[in-house]
């Protein structure tokens, strides 16, 4: 399989930071009552956690080992306040929803995470496409898991209002918990029976070139 | 080790990694807050934009040249600009005023659009209200947008003379102290428009009476007949109590003669421990000042060996009603009825 596609499918799918490792479970439990806020959330890790891992990867062999987590450390912090200035001079509706949720970034173990386990190993280009697959496995769960504690805990879809029914529970962090839960059960469920039906149409095509082999 | 050992090892290497490091991030933020900085007038106008939705012109600030806050009613005034829009002629003041008298003592602030009448001699009503931050209001959460509009939509029938109250159709479920403080808020940004921009005097009919403090003077009235006197006393809240209106018929021998709670502000059904109401029948003000060693100056304590009912608040607003009521009974007299 192409390398960028691997990583790709990686951060999406098989390795999503939200569903398979349950990183950063702090921001989505506390915003996803808000399909906007998660939205909103989630993009603002996918461009710190790109330009973070592209970083962190240019000075993979200027950072010495012993002193490499502060280093990391600093680089994300000063990128997350760079964000933090971008958002509150530029989209102030969205600075006030995030709230301290922001600031938070900086200990957010996704980051730290693809610093550590990726972007320290591999070169620039690669380092990019694993924060942006990241990025985006991240944006979409809490996305999708937003949206659905929005319709049923507020009967309303990025604000606009859908439905008067609604169970207030889920719009609060307990409620969160309940739909993560759920949400990664059907996760792993589709994942687990995606990769049972891949292996037994290797073992297939396998047994096939076997069989057409002693053939002739 | 020696200095040249040092320069060529692995931790001289770290400190110069992470400081350098650490230096270019600095300056980087440094030069970049300098780009991006918000100031203070951009925050008011967003938030003078978001009050309105559209852009408008944030002038004139009319609290330029004061040095203190003032306080109409229940509430403290902290902003008031004079607003104007590049699309029309309308005129707005906005006032952000400080509403006390909520959940645990505790206030809300609320930024009110108070609109001027056509003519620009009256107030015309209210275009919108808006919290801007509370303190200890554990329930803020409850109180709704349409409760806020409920201001605007209800300006003419109920704000009259006597300004919004809690019960005029705005209390709003699990909040009502809460709602009691933005009330306050909404009502001192009326009449601080009222009085300050358009120069009307609103005349307090207690004005140098006793006992006022936690008395809705607004809401208050009394008659005089046959030498007795009749109030219809409205309590201000207290703690977790809420507003009491309370009937109470003073004699010529300025003792009580009817003490009927008309409407019991007790909440969470406290009102049945509250100290028996009959107990205040019969007496005069030295009772409530001295026997309950109710204070001159309106302290908030009461003799707890005398009441001691798990509704202390309650029953504190019985007993300063009864004290206003008794006290001020030869004022009544020479003011008249005023109802």
């Amino acid at each position: 399989m192409n390398k960028y596609k691997k990583i790709t499918l990686d951060g999406l799918i098989f390795q999503n930071p939200t569903f398979i490792l349950a990183l950063g479970t702090c921001p989505t439990l506390g915003l996803i009552s808000s399909a906007k806020s998660a939205a909103g959330m989630g993009l603002t890790v996918l461009v710190i956690l790109t330009l973070s891992n592209i970083l962190i990867s240019l000075l993979r062999k200027v950072i010495p080992n012993a002193v490499r987590i502060p280093c990391y450390i600093v680089i994300i912090a000063t990128l997350v306040t760079f964000a933090r200035m971008l958002l509150e001079k530029f989209v102030p509706d969205l600075y006030d929803s995030l709230g301290g949720f922001l600031a938070l970034i900086v200990v957010n173990c996704i980051i730290l995470g693809r610093a550590e386990a990726f972007a320290n190993k591999h070169n620039a280009l690669e380092a990019a496409v694993d924060g942006i697959a990241n990025g985006l496995g991240f944006t979409a769960a809490l996305t999708i898991m937003g949206i659905i504690c929005e319709f049923l805990g507020s009967g309303s879809i990025f604000g606009a209002h859908i439905m008067d029914f609604n169970i207030g529970m889920l719009s609060t962090p307990a409620g969160a918990f309940l739909v993560y839960g759920i949400c990664i059960a059907v996760f792993v469920y589709i994942v687990d029976g995606f990769e049972r039906w891949r292996r037994v149409k290797a073992n297939k095509l396998a047994r096939g070139n076997m069989l057409s082999k002693e053939e002739a | 080790m020696t200095a040249k050992e040092f320069f060529k090892s692995t931790s001289f290497k770290c400190i110069v990694t992470l400081l350098s490091i650490l230096l270019v991030c600095g300056i980087f933020l440094t030069v970049m807050y300098g780009l991006l900085e918000v100031t203070d007038e951009e925050r008011l106008s967003r938030a003078i934009n978001k009050i309105y939705g559209r852009d408008v012109n944030n002038g004139e600030d009319l609290l330029k040249d004061s040095n203190e806050k003032p306080t109409y009613g229940s509430a403290e005034i902290q902003q008031a600009y004079k607003i104007t829009f590049d699309d029309s002629e309308e005129v707005n003041y906005l006032v952000q005023a400080t509403g006390k008298g909520g959940y645990g003592g505790g206030t809300v602030t609320c930024w009110v659009a108070v609109v001027i009448s056509d003519d620009g001699e009256n107030i015309g009503g209210i275009g919108k209200v808006s919290i801007a931050s509370n303190s200890g209001q554990s329930f803020i959460s409850k109180i709704t947008g349409s409760y806020l509009d409920s201001f605007s939509t209800g300006f003419e029938k109920d704000y009259g003379e006597l300004g919004f109250t809690t019960e005029a159709g705005y209390l709003t479920s699990g909040a009502s102290m809460s709602s009691n403080a933005i009330n306050n808020a909404v009502n001192g940004a009326v009449d601080f428009v009222d009085q300050v921009v358009l120069g009307h005097t609103k005349i307090d009919k207690y004005e140098g009476f006793e006992y006022t403090e936690y008395i809705n003077t607004k809401a208050t009235n009394h008659e005089v007949a046959d030498g007795k006197v009749t109030y219809t006393i409205k309590t201000q809240p207290k703690g977790e109590s809420g507003a009491f209106t309370i009937k109470i018929v003073v004699n010529s021998e300025k003792k009580v003669e009817t003490f009927e709670v008309q409407t019991n502000g007790s909440t969470g059904g406290w009102g049945d421990r509250m100290f028996d109401v009959s107990n205040y029948v019969d007496k005069d003000v030295e009772y409530f000042k001295s026997g309950l060693k109710l204070s001159d100056t309106g302290s908030d304590t009461i003799d707890k060996d005398v009441i001691n009912a798990g509704a202390t608040h309650s029953s504190f607003l019985c007993v300063y009603a009864g004290a206003f009521a008794t006290a001020n009974y030869d004022k009544c007299i020479a003011q008249g009825g005023n109802s």
